[in-house]
């Protein structure tokens, strides 16, 4: 079997997921949940769902610091009470340029479904395809991928070590007051 | 390493913002044990020039993976089939096709770690009471798939709150 070349694997740093399930109304669920998530600052730097059919479910990553407030917000929501679930120490893994290949996709899950790695979510993104696993998993996840994908050669799977964070500080509590850029 | 961003937007700038008609949304649930056995079947549908557009799933807590595949939606009947062929007969039942579909895809500036964004594009949609059928967000892209007949109240919608380019 020839080995399908990338340019890259990406490991994230430890992450927990949401999940939501079985609401009667997926779309108003979604759109609460994300609301609750925005309001009290909570990135959510993987979102998977789907509002329609009998798979209508929903899922987000949230940093691992996050997931009991983020628990405690969805769980003391009225209309979210009892639909939230976490899955705690999760991670993403990323390989890339997936060129819009169903091929490729099928590559991806025959090397994880081989190895017996669980697959919590999954989504595509402009070359990315990104599979969120548990974060313990995460190495072996890229070594089966390696099994039918082939990095270029002396390379190896890289691990983000740089985290952005969205300061909390609004225009009007500024320094200046004169919304200058990134700091 | 930490990074702190500030950003603030009336409105969220994107650097590309696109939409695609004429599609199908493919749904399906499969086992972790067929994973292996889809992706084969995957694997051997791939005809040049027709690739997926948008792929994404979520697990439940029993492990089964309900996928979403958004294909042209010319292909939506060869897909059906090889998924129906592909599956153990328990997840047969759950393949569905939603025709015709719209994809709207935006990105724009560390939108992967800036809280917000999902929110931005779900809240409005919301309100004029668009619907979605579902939605997929990773490094600095949103992806909506949308019936496509909404796909012109959405976009209406989303440039309240998202700036494009050029605008």
């Amino acid at each position: 079997m020839d080995r399908i070349r990338i340019d890259g694997i990406k490991l994230s740093g430890e992450l927990a997921l949401v999940r939501l399930a079985s609401h009667p109304r997926p779309q108003f669920a979604l759109s609460c949940g994300c609301g609750i998530m925005a309001a009290n600052r909570i990135n959510m730097p993987f979102v998977s769902a789907a509002c329609v059919g009998d798979g209508a479910r929903a899922s987000w990553c949230v940093e691992m610091e996050e997931r009991a407030r983020a628990k405690a917000l969805l769980d003391g929501n009225p209309d979210l009470e009892g639909y939230a679930e976490i899955v705690p120490s999760v991670g993403l893994v990323s390989l890339f340029p997936h060129r819009s290949s169903i091929a490729f996709l099928g590559r991806a899950l025959q090397a994880l479904g081989k190895a017996a790695l669980p697959v919590h979510g999954l989504t595509s993104s402009l070359a990315p395809l990104t599979f969120v696993t548990d974060y313990a998993l995460l190495e072996e996840a890229a070594a089966a991928l390696e099994v039918f994908f082939a990095l270029p050669p002396h390379q190896r799977p890289i691990r983000t070590h740089v985290q952005v964070a969205q300061s909390p500080i609004r225009k009007d509590e500024g320094p200046d007051g004169n919304g200058s850029g990134p700091s | 390493m930490e990074t702190v961003a500030v950003y603030w937007e009336d409105r969220i700038k994107t650097y590309g913002f696109s939409e695609t008609a004429g599609l199908s949304f493919l749904q399906w649930e499969a086992s972790p044990e067929e994973l292996s056995g889809l992706g084969a079947g995957l694997e051997g549908l791939e005809a040049p020039g027709t690739g997926m557009v948008l792929v994404l799933g979520q697990a439940s807590g029993g492990r089964a993976v309900a996928f979403g595949l958004l294909v042209e939606q010319h292909r939506e009947g060869e897909m059906l089939r090889c998924l129906r062929e592909v599956l153990s007969e328990a997840s047969r039942a759950s393949v569905t096709g939603r025709s015709p579909a719209g994809l709207i895809h935006f990105y724009g500036p560390h939108f992967g770690d800036r809280y917000g964004i999902a929110d931005a594009g779900l809240r409005t949609l919301h309100e004029r009471d668009v619907p979605i059928i579902a939605i997929a967000c990773s490094a600095s892209s949103v992806y909506l798939v949308l019936p496509e007949e909404r796909m012109a109240s959405a976009k209406e919608a989303l440039a309240e709150v998202f700036v494009r380019p050029g605008d």
